[in-house]
C-alpha cells in the first residue's frame, strides 16, 4: 500500500498517476470486518495509514511496525479478542501491544471435572508469586494462588456452571515484571469467591506479555468466554 | 490413547486452531495434574484428620472455634 504523501490540490488537466492515487486519493480510513480482513487486504502497510475494524469498532493507525488503536477520551478499554473456552487449555497469542494494561474477563466458565483454572504467560509455566483470600466457607482463609507455579485464577473444587473470573496485568507491553490482581466467584452448588494479588517475575528479568494460556487443572472446559481488553 | 485437546487463538489474524497437545505440552500437563492431585489429597487428609479429632473430642467445629477463639 502506498505511503501517505500528505495533501495535494489537483488542477484541471493534471494526469492522475498511480503514485498520486495511492499516495493521496487512497489515503483515508479503510474499513474492514476484522484484523484478518485487514491483513489480507493491506499486505504492506505504511507509516501513517489508517483503518477501522468493525469487529471492535476501533480506529487504528500504522506506526511503521504495528497497527495501533487511536486512543479515545471517552473509552479507556478496547476489546482486543473474544475466545471460547474448550479443551484442556486455550492459548491466546499475538496480543496487541499498544495499550498500558490488560484486563481479562472470563464468564460462563464450566469444567467437566472439579479443579482449578490456571493462567500461564508466554511460554513460561511458573514464576507467579501470588496469594489471596478464599471465601468458600464462613471463615475466609489465606491461600497461595501461585507460588512459583502456574497461577490459579480460579481456586475451587466444584464443577458448577457459572464461574466468573477477572484479572489485570500491569504494563504488559513492557519487557519487565508485572503485577497481577484478580477475583473470581461462582454460584454453583455453593457460593464461593476469592481475591488475589501478586506478580509474574520470570527469572530472565521480565518480558512483555504477548500470550496467555488459560487451562484447567483437571478435565476440560465445557463452556466459557474469554475477553481481553486493552486499557489505555 | 489420544492426548487432551488445546485451542490456540491468534488475535492478530483471528485464526483459531484446535489440536491435540504435543508431547512437550502433554508432559507439562501430566506434571501439573500430579501437583494438583497431591494438593487435593493433602486438603482431603487435613479435613479428615480434623473431623476425626473433633469426633474424638466429642465437640463440633463451631465449639472448637469457641475454644480456640
Amino acid at each position: 500500500m502506498g505511503a501517505p504523501l500528505g495533501f495535494k490540490t489537483f488542477a484541471t488537466g493534471d494526469v492522475l498517476t498511480a503514485a498520486d492515487t495511492n499516495g493521496y486519493l487512497m489515503q483515508g480510513v479503510w474499513v474492514f470486518a476484522d484484523a484478518a480482513a485487514r491483513t489480507a487486504a493491506v499486505t504492506s502497510p505504511q507509516e501513517g495509514n489508517f483503518s477501522y475494524l468493525k469487529s471492535d469498532d476501533t480506529t487504528y493507525y500504522y506506526n511503521g511496525s504495528a497497527w495501533t488503536a487511536v486512543s479515545s477520551a471517552t473509552s479507556g478499554m478496547t476489546l482486543l479478542s473474544t475466545t471460547t473456552l474448550t479443551g484442556s487449555s486455550v492459548t491466546i497469542s499475538s496480543i496487541n501491544q499498544s495499550y498500558k494494561n490488560l484486563y481479562v474477563s472470563i464468564t460462563g466458565a464450566n469444567f467437566t471435572n472439579a479443579g482449578n483454572c490456571t493462567l500461564k504467560i508466554n511460554s513460561v509455566t511458573d514464576s507467579f508469586w501470588v496469594s489471596g483470600i478464599v471465601a468458600d466457607t464462613s471463615t475466609p482463609t489465606v491461600a497461595v494462588f501461585g507460588g512459583n507455579t502456574a497461577l490459579n485464577i480460579f481456586k475451587d473444587t466444584q464443577t458448577g456452571s457459572s464461574h466468573v473470573m477477572t484479572f489485570t496485568i500491569s504494563n504488559y507491553a513492557d519487557a519487565s515484571y508485572h503485577t497481577i490482581q484478580g477475583a473470581y466467584t461462582t454460584v454453583a452448588a455453593a457460593f464461593r469467591a476469592g481475591y488475589y494479588g501478586g506478580g509474574w517475575s520470570p527469572i530472565a528479568g521480565g518480558a512483555a506479555v504477548s500470550q496467555i494460556v488459560i487451562g484447567t487443572s483437571a478435565g476440560t472446559f465445557n463452556a466459557g468466554t474469554v475477553k481481553i481488553y486493552g486499557v489505555s | 490413547m489420544s492426548k487432551p485437546m488445546v485451542r490456540i487463538h491468534n488475535t492478530e489474524t483471528d485464526e483459531i486452531i484446535d489440536r491435540e497437545m504435543n508431547d512437550e505440552e502433554y508432559l507439562v500437563y501430566l506434571a501439573e495434574q500430579a501437583v494438583f492431585e497431591k494438593e487435593q489429597s493433602a486438603i482431603e487428609k487435613a479435613n479428615a484428620d480434623k473431623a476425626a479429632l473433633l469426633e474424638r473430642l466429642g465437640i463440633t467445629a463451631d465449639e472448637a472455634k469457641l475454644l480456640l477463639g
